[in-house]
């Protein structure tokens, strides 16, 4: 059974304990076990470059000793995962691989976005790369109507004035705000 | 009696009761837009707690938390739609009895249930409290070991069917929380001579990663939904009554949840899955469940509210946090070098009864804000679902960068977003990597001290309290291991 009670989708009714955890088996399911357990083979061969162990010292004091216990446990567990999603492989109910991997890939221009909104807070400042960020994505996301950009705008401005004006959290005012005149340059800096 | 007045007179600062206040009303809130959660919620808020005193913070935080479940209620019975996660047993009663035209009778004892569970649940704390500040000190660094160690176990066979998945990725948090610079030796485990990896990965990057940013890209990527709640005709405050005229269904259910709140490692879903199951059996009323039996929705929302109360036993009495929300909020408490264990039960009582005493407040305030304001939080659920991702998207931001203002760290929880949605969409659980990460730290740190006061591995265990963990440990993985093979032969037959 498909589990589809994750929080903002639609409840399907699981029955069994077993249902909450049961995943869509698709061959996409198939190629995450062997990519993660590949991940760990690799890790382990830098085991012994990475992380040091020392002769003759305690094991409990070895530095490496809690990176091998992760990795030998993922190695472990991540090998019979494996073949788990691998016997399973005949009971696709989901889109295949090509299909998720799509999916991730659309989520990548997102990430995207992101780095831009970081890169340019702490240079053009907080309240108008806020705003102008909810706009510009609301009109991406497809959204037309007035009412979604005065929603975003009126978002923004909240957010800037309850974790930045309110809640004083450390984010740096933007370069751009030296360029205002003296009597507002601080309240921007500090506030806005 | 000069113990409960001082963490009284704690709670009566303005700063303490505006935290209380804009924590459970906001609670509230985000429990009833589908698709946050308090995990999100907390994970935003948690830097900017930092600067706070430890019990403003916390009862910021403990007011997100108690109270999201109140709000999840809503979208679960209005549009069939879980709020948070463990609303999703709601669904299955509170949603067709929206059908039937009992949407307002629904919501009031989805409430009135919320309420009678954390409320029984606070009871059971405080009553409790000297049995555990007699116990807590009997944990030294063994027993704090093994029960970080029963946690892991418990959180890998809890996750039936996955368990495989929940230890692959238990053991990817405990190898995470490895690299950077080790504090023995100062020598650099699995940084690749990146400076940038030297400082290790913050856990609040990676929390944020996995559940904030993962959701903003799961929202972003997906579809509006179409979601249209009825409107609510009646009073909400019929359901309390009506609840309290169910204590067979109630009390075992907010049982289960003071108990599965208070294992680490387990929590709301087999909270109020078990009580679901039990209300079913003797309700009388079986036949109904999951076609709109009130005492289905009873039984899953006083086991969900009973938790939160619960979960912080461990958390405080032995430093241990049960799941992911327990696991930030322990961040809270070590900004502040306020180390929960043993000697916070001990020493700091009067801190730990504030707390008790912030969760029935927030609990009252909830219920409250409920009644008036049920009407209006209906329309939360019409946000679209995209519009939303993008405000965690902006939101997931302050979270992160307000730590140290690191592009880095930014990136670093883009990474952990992606692997997030990935997880999610192939649903794969999430909470292992985090309580890896936290347990690992723990149990490294104890295993080093108490090895250093043993001869040999078995004196390990040869105090009472270890005794008894250690028994535990074996206990369940014996009977997870039969449980397999029961499932194995009747699959076969």
């Amino acid at each position: 059974m498909i589990q589809t009670n994750e929080i903002g989708s639609k409840s399907n009714q699981a029955q069994r304990v077993e249902d909450y955890f049961s995943s869509p088996y698709s061959s996409a399911l198939v190629w995450f076990g062997v990519c993660t357990f590949l991940v760990a083979v690799f890790l382990a061969s830098q085991l012994g470059t990475q992380a040091k162990f020392f002769d003759g010292m305690p094991i409990e004091k070895q530095p490496g000793l809690w990176s091998a216990i992760g990795i030998v446990g993922m190695l472990i567990f991540g090998f019979f995962q494996m073949l788990q999603f691998w016997f399973h492989r005949n009971g696709l109910q989901a889109p295949g691989f090509v299909a998720e991997v799509l999916t991730w890939l659309r989520a990548g221009e997102y990430v995207l976005w992101f780095m831009a909104y970081v890169y340019l807070v702490p240079i053009v400042g907080y309240l108008p790369v806020t705003v102008g960020f909810l706009m510009l994505m609301t009109w991406r996301l497809g959204y037309r109507s007035r009412a979604h950009f005065a929603f975003a705008v009126l978002t923004g401005v909240l957010i800037v004035l309850v974790f930045k004006s309110f809640l004083q959290v450390k984010i740096p005012g933007g370069v751009t705000y030296e360029y205002l005149p003296d009597a507002v340059r601080s309240f921007f800096i500090l506030y806005l | 009696m000069d113990l409960l007045l001082t963490s009284l007179s704690a709670l009566a600062r303005i700063d303490v009761a505006i935290a209380l206040l804009i924590g459970s009303v906001g609670g509230v809130v985000i429990g009833a837009i589908p698709g946050v959660g308090p995990a999100i919620a907390i994970a935003i808020l948690l830097p900017a707690t930092f600067a706070m005193e430890p019990i403003v913070g916390l009862t910021l935080l403990l007011g997100v938390y108690g109270s999201s479940m109140y709000g999840g209620a809503i979208p679960a019975i209005l549009v069939n739609t879980p709020g948070t996660a463990v609303n999703a047993l709601t669904t299955y009663d509170g949603f067709p009895m929206t059908k039937r035209g009992e949407a307002t009778r629904a919501l009031s004892l989805a409430f009135g249930a919320s309420f009678c569970g954390a409320i029984i649940s606070i009871i059971a704390l405080i009553s409790l409290s000297p049995v555990l500040a007699a116990v807590a000190p009997m944990f030294g660094s063994r027993e704090i070991f093994l029960a970080a160690l029963l946690g892991m176990v418990l959180v890998v066979v809890t996750h039936r069917g996955q368990a495989l998945a929940a230890g692959a990725l238990l053991c990817l948090g405990i190898f995470i929380n490895t690299i950077g610079l080790e504090s023995i030796r100062y020598t650099q485990r699995f940084t690749f001579e990146q400076t940038w990896l030297a400082s290790g990965i913050d856990l609040i990057v990676v929390v944020l990663g996995l559940f904030a940013l993962s959701q903003a890209f799961l929202l972003l990527v997906g579809e509006d939904e179409d979601n249209k709640p009825p409107a609510l005709v009646g009073r909400l405050f019929d359901g309390l009554k009506e609840v309290l005229r169910m204590p067979k269904i109630v009390i075992p259910s907010a049982g289960f949840g003071v108990i599965m709140g208070m294992i680490p490692g387990v929590g709301e879903f087999l909270a109020q899955f078990f009580s679901y199951s039990l209300a079913r059996k003797t309700s009388g009323n079986g036949e109904n469940f999951g076609k709109g039996a009130p005492e289905g929705l009873v039984a899953s929302e006083a086991a969900n509210n009973a938790v939160p109360a619960a979960a912080m036993i461990p958390l405080l009495a032995l430093g241990i946090p049960g799941e992911a929300l327990t696991a930030m909020m322990l961040s809270v408490f070590y900004v502040h070098n306020v180390i929960p264990g043993p000697q916070l039960f001990t020493n700091d009582f009067d801190f730990v009864l504030s707390l008790y005493l912030a969760l029935i407040a927030l609990n009252v305030l909830a219920f409250v804000f409920l009644l008036g304001a049920t009407r209006w939080l209906t329309k939360v659920v019409l946000i679209p679902n995209r519009f939303l991702g993008m405000i965690i998207l902006i939101l997931s931001f302050v979270g992160v960068y307000s730590l140290r203002n690191s592009m880095i760290d930014c990136a670093i929880a883009a990474a952990f977003g992606m692997f997030g949605l990935m997880l999610k969409r192939l649903n794969l659980p999430i909470v292992p990597i985090i309580l890896g990460m936290v347990l690992g730290g723990i149990m490294e740190v104890k295993f080093r001290t108490s090895m250093a006061r043993v001869e040999n591995i078995f004196e390990f265990i040869e105090r009472p309290v270890a005794q008894v963990l250690f028994g535990i440990i074996v206990i369940v993985l014996v009977a997870h291991i039969y449980s397999l093979f029961r499932a194995k032969k009747s699959e076969d037959v």
